[in-house]
């Protein structure tokens, strides 16, 4: 009896597997709708170009050209929203008035961003003498280079980025994200079909994230805001990247090399701030995977570049109450707070390394 | 290399130019060349880094990748090997004996690959169980990706020939693409000789249905896995991690597993198939709308259709199927779906979800047997349907929670079944279910007229701005809501 017979109704009902390829399809088309396809997709697209950029981009596109533009100064912070608290007048009256400082902070960046930002300083001949970098202990988990590639990266630099060997993938996506408003925006159309959050259009008309250089004399005054009375802050809605473990991504550490490594060729010094947490956060994540990681990995930077000088690698923490608008940024009140210590570290700095 | 990946892409657009520069008469061997270029750079990538630095070149990585190429030609030798010489021995015992020598073989490297540590680990832990041994550290082989997929379409080739229904491979050329072609070498369908191996031998020209129905394949595949897979996966993941379960949160992750599963597998499946087609080879559908079967074995007619018809064909008969008598055959449907379950990877609580599968086909078959065949009625059929749905959403949860190995993962099973019967919906039911829904509706849109009209190409025969602008739905539908930097395809790991 051939064993491959079916044996019973039961089995003759299953799907036999056809013994000869497939017939033709009598469908036989003309690839008009793969054109009007295509076509569809450019007609929407460049329908889009017509909306609004995003807050984000606006401002670091107009940080491009700010770069080229503003006064050079002896001190210059750079970091992400966070680093953008800092307020640069009132550290300045710690540091003394000769010591002109500016803020550089791009929103949503990583040393991806800085290490660029610093080539095109120097090569319009606008470094600075001492750079303070202090961006959020959480943001080197990722290194958006979508962000870098499709908002801020000029041919040049994407060439470069291909060159020094970043992940194809990655360098495809931020380069598809330069050419489709759709892609750029993507995270956002995300969370406003998923979520409702409607941030995406209220950033089309929100303000540009400013410069602050105490050079040009664009700066917030240095008033004492008043201290909040209650926490804005809503422990059932922390951010997903604020609970994860603190992990260092290849890139970050890549680049922050380069970043030092072409500070150091133009003798600039580094100073390296590390910004505080949320006390909640803290709680959440234990300090095996957040402190221990941070520490050892500014430890090895530290190690391999001469010209960077941490200041205080731990992550310490300020209480939730008074001090944030949000989990990732100071509010105004623990801005002036922040400032004022880091006016105060930056200052005994300066006192042991004074500058030329 | 995984579909959903931007370099996978990037490589099927260098192969698509290469083909169609290279005409017909070259085309085998750009693909052959082509699919071992792909399972060569997939295993590279599915191997763990071993160095930090971009900069250092990844010798580890190399040594793994070439490690899986040389086992998957040497699987593809022994089948093409013993294929020729079943196919040239004049006696019965030298066909029967090659026959075997054949099958043993790749049974032997992939029970070595797959199921080695699994036995080493249990007896160390049974001989550490009764005083003789201490604990032993766990035993890990890397799995090489595919060898499931590419081993069981071996098996089948060898008892194909040795049967007489399918002609031996006498080009070594044809049968390396007939087992390596690329978009079905690691996930399937597992393809028979008779089906692909006359498309491979007389390549025909790519007609513009071949593009048309194969775009439609593979954006609606993309959407199944980036959009409906991997946002499911996000809504249920919160559930997974918890300590305790409510009614309510059983429910959500059975339903959105249930449907994360479907739309991964058969995501990948409508991929594979639509990237072949754009080279002019169909694959077999490999999913019929099983959550529309009015029975478990019905279900497994739908359901993974190339691994059911392997089973039935060469374990379920050969193991005298139903032909001797009520016992036997209920014994034969676990064991089938016993080995079904312990394919899927080695551990017990695959073996739980085989013998769960095997219990409710015998309980059918049992059932039927009492009652006798009927004809369903339209209530009949709609009853018969929610209640097979809800027996498969069961049998989905048990997998859900299986990817933990050890006794927690038992506990797992236990404390989510007894949950569903403590009537208690916990917080926030409705608003997670309505958040899910959106991803459940788009399966039924896309899906449910394709099933009535039994027309698999409902939207593609359509006119030209009808099709555009259902390629530019899925393709935004793709944009917006697909999650970047999503999982692999479940099924990448069997």
């Amino acid at each position: 009896m051939n064993p491959a017979a079916p044996n019973s109704p039961g089995d003759a009902e299953l799907p036999a597997i056809k013994a000869a390829p497939p017939k033709q399809a009598e469908w036989s088309p003309r690839l008009t709708a793969l054109w009007l396809f295509i076509v569809g997709f450019l007609v929407i697209e460049s329908f889009l170009r017509f909306l609004p950029e995003g807050s984000m981009t606006r401002t670091l596109r107009h940080r491009s050209e700010e770069i080229l533009y503003l006064p050079p100064t002896r001190i210059q912070f750079m970091g992400d929203s966070a680093t953008n608290a800092l307020q640069v007048s009132l550290i300045e009256k710690f540091v003394g008035g000769n010591h002109q400082l500016s803020n550089y902070a791009l929103p949503g960046t990583t040393p991806l961003f800085c290490y660029f930002v610093l080539k095109r300083q120097i090569e319009a001949d606008r470094a600075p003498q001492v750079i303070v970098f202090a961006p959020h202990p959480f943001t080197w988990g990722d290194s958006f280079m979508d962000r870098f590639l499709g908002r801020f990266a000029n041919i040049g630099e994407s060439a470069r980025l291909l060159k020094d060997g970043v992940d194809l993938d990655d360098w495809i996506y931020g380069s598809l994200c330069r050419m489709s408003y759709t892609l750029r925006y993507r995270e956002e159309l995300y969370k406003m079909l998923t979520q409702g959050d409607m941030a995406f259009i209220h950033s089309w008309k929100q303000q540009i994230t400013p410069v602050q250089n105490t050079r040009a004399k664009i700066a917030d005054e240095e008033k004492q805001p008043e201290e909040p009375k209650q926490s804005l802050l809503n422990p059932n809605n922390i951010p997903p990247i604020l609970s994860r473990p603190v992990s260092i991504h290849p890139y970050n550490e890549i680049y922050l090399d380069k970043f030092c490594d072409l500070a150091a060729e133009h003798h600039i010094q580094i100073i390296w701030l590390t910004l505080p947490i949320p006390e909640s956060l803290a709680k959440r994540i234990p300090e095996s995977q957040r402190t221990a990681v941070y520490e050892q990995f500014v430890e090895r930077m530290r190690q391999r570049h001469p010209n960077l000088h941490p200041l205080e690698a731990k992550i310490h923490t300020l209480p939730d109450t008074h001090y944030r608008e949000d989990y990732w940024h100071l509010n105004s009140y623990g801005s002036w707070v922040f400032s004022q210590r880091a006016g105060e570290q930056l200052a005994a700095w300066l006192k042991e390394h004074p500058l030329n | 290399m995984l579909f959903n990946s931007l370099r996978f892409v990037v490589f099927l657009i260098v192969v698509l130019a290469a083909v169609r520069l290279g005409g017909l008469r070259r085309r085998n061997w750009l693909l052959l060349i082509a699919s071992f270029t792909f399972y060569g750079l997939g295993s590279w990538f599915y191997h763990p880094a071993t160095v930090t630095s971009i900069h250092e070149f990844d010798w580890g990585r190399l040594k793994g990748a070439l490690g899986f190429l040389a086992l998957l030609c040497f699987n593809c030798g022994v089948a093409y090997t013993c294929g020729l010489r079943i196919a040239d021995s004049q006696e019965a015992a030298h066909r029967q004996r090659w026959c075997t020598v054949g099958v043993c073989t790749s049974v032997a490297i992939l029970c070595f690959f797959k199921y080695w540590g699994f036995f080493l680990n249990n007896l160390y832990a049974a001989l550490h169980a009764v005083g003789l041994g201490g604990a032993h550290p766990l035993v890990t082989i890397i799995l090489p990706i595919g060898i499931s997929f590419y081993t069981f379409q071996a098996i089948a080739y060898m008892i194909d020939v040795y049967r007489g229904t399918t002609p031996v491979c006498r080009s070594l050329r044809d049968f390396l693409l007939f087992k390596g072609f690329f978009p079905q070498l690691v996930a399937g369908p597992i393809e028979r000789a008779n089906h692909l191996l006359p498309q491979i031998q007389n390549p025909r020209p790519i007609q513009n249905a071949d593009i048309l129905e194969g775009l439609y394949l593979v954006l609606w595949g993309f959407v199944k896995k980036c959009v409906i897979a991997d946002n499911l996966a996000l809504k249920i993941g919160r559930i997974y991690t918890q300590d305790a379960f409510t009614s309510g949160d059983v429910l959500l992750a059975a339903l959105g597993f249930t449907f994360q599963a479907y739309a991964d597998f058969s995501g990948y499946t409508d991929i594979a198939r639509g990237v072949a087609r754009w080279f002019g080879v169909h694959l077999m559908q490999n999913f019929n709308h099983p959550y529309y079967a009015t029975s478990p074995q019905d279900f497994w007619r739908r359901w993974h259709i190339s691994l059911g018809t392997w089973l039935r064909e060469y374990l379920y008969i050969p193991l005298g199927g139903n032909r001797k008598g009520a016992f036997r055959t209920w014994l034969n449907l676990v064991i089938t779906m016993l080995v079904g379950g312990l394919w899927h990877g080695p551990s017990w609580n695959y073996v739980i979800w085989g013998a769960y599968q095997g219990l409710i086909l015998s309980l059918h078959r049992a059932y039927v047997a009492w009652r006798g065949e009927r004809r369903h009625t339209h209530l009949s059929r709609t009853f018969a349907i929610a209640g097979n749905f809800l027996l498969t959403m069961y049998g989905m949860l048990i997998f859900w929670l299986i990817p933990h190995e050890d006794a927690s993962s038992w506990q797992r099973i236990s404390a989510a079944t007894s949950a569903i019967f403590s009537f208690d919906a916990g917080p926030e039911f409705l608003a997670r279910f309505v958040r899910m829904l959106p991803y459940i509706g788009l399966i039924l849109l896309m899906e449910t007229p394709v099933f009535l009209t039994k027309n698999q190409w409902f939207f593609v025969h359509r006119r030209p701005v009808v099709l555009a602008a259902v390629y530019l739905f899925l393709f935004y539908c793709l944009l917006v809501l697909g999650v970047t930097g999503g999982d692999q395809f479940i099924y990448f790991a069997f």
